[in-house]
């Protein structure tokens, strides 16, 4: 019960404060790194998502913020791998490669940004016995 | 030219989902907000207040492994007996259904039976409560399919909402009772979460659509004759029956801690029949409603909106596909950075009609809030139930439209999804209830309420206590 009570409480202040760090993670990330056009959009996709499904949770705002830069990490490390993947590729499929890639890539990336955020809700759920503990 | 016409078509296709996905993404917000106060206020509602007389309508078609269980569940009910009528509709089972039926009926006298011969019986499940219809004889009509076990005092939950006069009928929440089963099951369970627990709470909080689902709910008598009952030209009858509430000045009530358990589809092949009928049945109520809801003094305006988004709910997979469809040639032809940015965002449309056309999120908020910790983890492999129901909706739109066309009685593709009896092993006390030993020493009305309120594995739950 007492955890339901808190469940029912949206974090407005958590969810202020995590747009404005996903606009300084994207901005930080896609300046220092010279990301290009794919990557800053996904990067973009990603803290959209992540901030507006994750933040008004109940939990730590220090934990959410934690999740909300690994997530940008991994973000950032998945496209410049499979954008190196594309390139060395490119070299021996021509153009082939290169239309798949631009098709392909926001559907791979989804799928660890889903990944990621259910797995991220396991650390902010916490059973009814902990609770109650 | 073409290139102009595409990007226009893109784009609005684009809005589209962005609007369904903002639509939803409040519904998940809604239903974390209001999570705490509406136990709360579950709890401080005394349950007498409203208790009318009640007539429960079971229909069922060769359901001999499960009959029994719901019939049995009924005599546990709390609701008073002198109250209650239970009417097992038969419909020209040719198995034991009819049987296991007649001996309950012989024990209990408020349980009675309605055997359909084969020459009237076998044409959905509108024609069958429609024929159970004839013999309720009280205020109340609530229905439960056969494979359904609801927990002992549903009635007092969803009878109390009756004391306004402006509800016409409640809808209780519909949890899966046998999902640790297979992977089918569990993301069956997923999307019953994310539809009940978010979606449907959401809409009666705001004040929208709670859409009656066909089973574990109820209606006003009179309302229901007035309405003429079941509409049996439509293979979603329930989907019908909602929008023929509203256009009439009721409202529906969801009642979210009505719970009762259902046995879900186990395999692909079945999940492909009972999804097709809902999608064909959901596309009829889309023809027949649309324009009545638009032009209708009845609804808000914000009635108006989400009714006819709740009707076409079974069109935005086909209209997904026509994104991609037109998506890539556009790519192909014209390359621009706003396209690239749109192009991005279709992952997120396509992961956005996973849990019966619920976004990923809602799912996933759902799940939160019903206090499971790993199911969400399964959350990713949704990709594949959209995908499959993208077939579903297709096929199902080519076959309304050809009906159409032709002038086609659709009414005839009924296909019945058949119960295996498998959820019986889920609940705690079954075999001991068969067999008349008290089942009191249990609290929890059956193993996977007990393991969610454990938070364990409900297979667990059974094997620790049988």
């Amino acid at each position: 019960m007492q955890m339901k009570m808190e469940r029912g409480v949206f974090r407005t202040y958590h969810l202020v404060f995590g747009i404005f760090a996903g606009i300084m993670a994207s901005f930080t990330l896609s300046f220092f790194f010279h990301t290009n056009i794919e990557l800053t959009f996904m990067l973009l996709i990603f803290n959209i998502l992540y901030i507006l499904l994750t933040f008004p949770l109940d939990g730590a705002l220090m934990k959410k913020l934690c999740m909300l830069l690994l997530g940008n990490v991994i973000c950032l490390i998945w496209n410049s791998l499979f954008l190196m993947f594309a390139v060395a590729t490119a070299e021996y499929f021509a153009g082939f490669f290169d239309v798949l890639y631009i098709i392909l890539n926001p559907f791979l990336n989804l799928i660890w940004v889903v990944s990621f955020w259910s797995i991220s809700l396991t650390i902010f759920a916490v059973p009814r016995r902990e609770s109650e503990a | 030219m073409l290139i102009e016409f595409l990007e226009a078509v893109f784009v609005i296709l684009v809005v589209l989902m962005v609007a369904k996905l903002v639509r939803h993404y409040i519904f998940a917000m809604t239903a974390i907000k209001n999570a705490g106060k509406n136990k709360k206020a579950i709890n401080n509602i005394v349950d007498t207040v409203c208790q009318p007389t009640v007539s429960i309508l079971i229909p069922a078609r060769n359901e001999e492994k499960v009959i029994g269980r719901i019939l049995q569940r009924m005599t546990e009910l709390t609701y008073p007996k002198d109250k209650l009528q239970v009417i097992a509709i038969n419909d020209a089972s040719t198995d034991a259904t009819g049987q296991i039926a007649e001996e309950y009926s012989k024990k209990y006298s408020f349980i009675n039976v309605v055997h359909r011969s084969q020459h009237e019986g076998g044409r959905g499940k509108a024609s069958a409560l429609n024929a159970g219809l004839k013999y309720a004889k009280h205020e109340i009509i609530m229905c439960f399919d056969a494979d359904y076990y609801p927990q002992r005092d549903i009635i007092e939950k969803l009878t109390r909402e009756f004391a306004d006069p402006k509800i016409g009928a409640v809808q209780g929440r519909v949890i899966v009772l046998n999902e640790p089963q297979n992977v089918v099951t569990r993301l069956v369970a997923l999307e019953r979460i994310g539809g009940y627990l978010v979606d449907q709470n959401a809409r009666d909080i705001l004040g929208l659509i709670p859409q009656f689902g066909g089973t574990v709910g109820g209606f006003r008598r009179y309302l229901l004759k007035s309405l003429g009952g079941w509409d049996e030209s439509v293979l979603a009858e329930d989907t019908d029956l909602t929008f023929r509430v509203y256009l009439a000045g009721y409202k529906i009530r969801y009642v979210n801690d009505a719970e009762c358990y259902e046995e879900a589809v186990e395999s692909w092949r079945t999940y492909w029949r009972q999804r097709y009928r809902w999608a064909k049945g959901h596309m009829q109520c889309a023809i027949k409603h649309s324009f009545k809801v638009l032009k209708s003094g009845n609804l808000k305006l914000k009635e108006k909106i989400d009714g006819l988004l709740l009707l076409n709910v079974y069109f935005m997979p086909i209209l997904v596909m026509l994104s991609w469809a037109v998506g890539i040639p556009l790519l192909l032809l014209k390359s621009s950075q706003w396209l690239t940015a749109l192009w991005a965002s279709i992952p997120v449309f396509l992961y956005s009609f996973v849990g019966n056309f619920a976004p990923f999120f809602e799912v996933g908020i759902g799940a939160y809030l019903d206090n499971r910790r790993r199911a969400q983890w399964l959350i990713p492999l949704m990709i594949f139930i959209f995908v499959y129901n993208m077939c579903i909706c297709l096929v199902a739109f080519v076959d309304v439209l050809f009906s159409k066309i032709f002038k086609r009685k659709d009414n005839c593709c009924w296909s019945k999804t058949p119960h295996s009896g498998n959820g019986n092993r889920y609940i705690m006390n079954y075999g001991n209830c068969l067999k008349g030993k008290d089942d009191s020493e249990f609290d929890s009305n059956n193993a996977y309420a007990f393991s969610r309120d454990h938070n364990i594995n409900p297979h667990y739950a059974y094997t620790g206590v049988s």
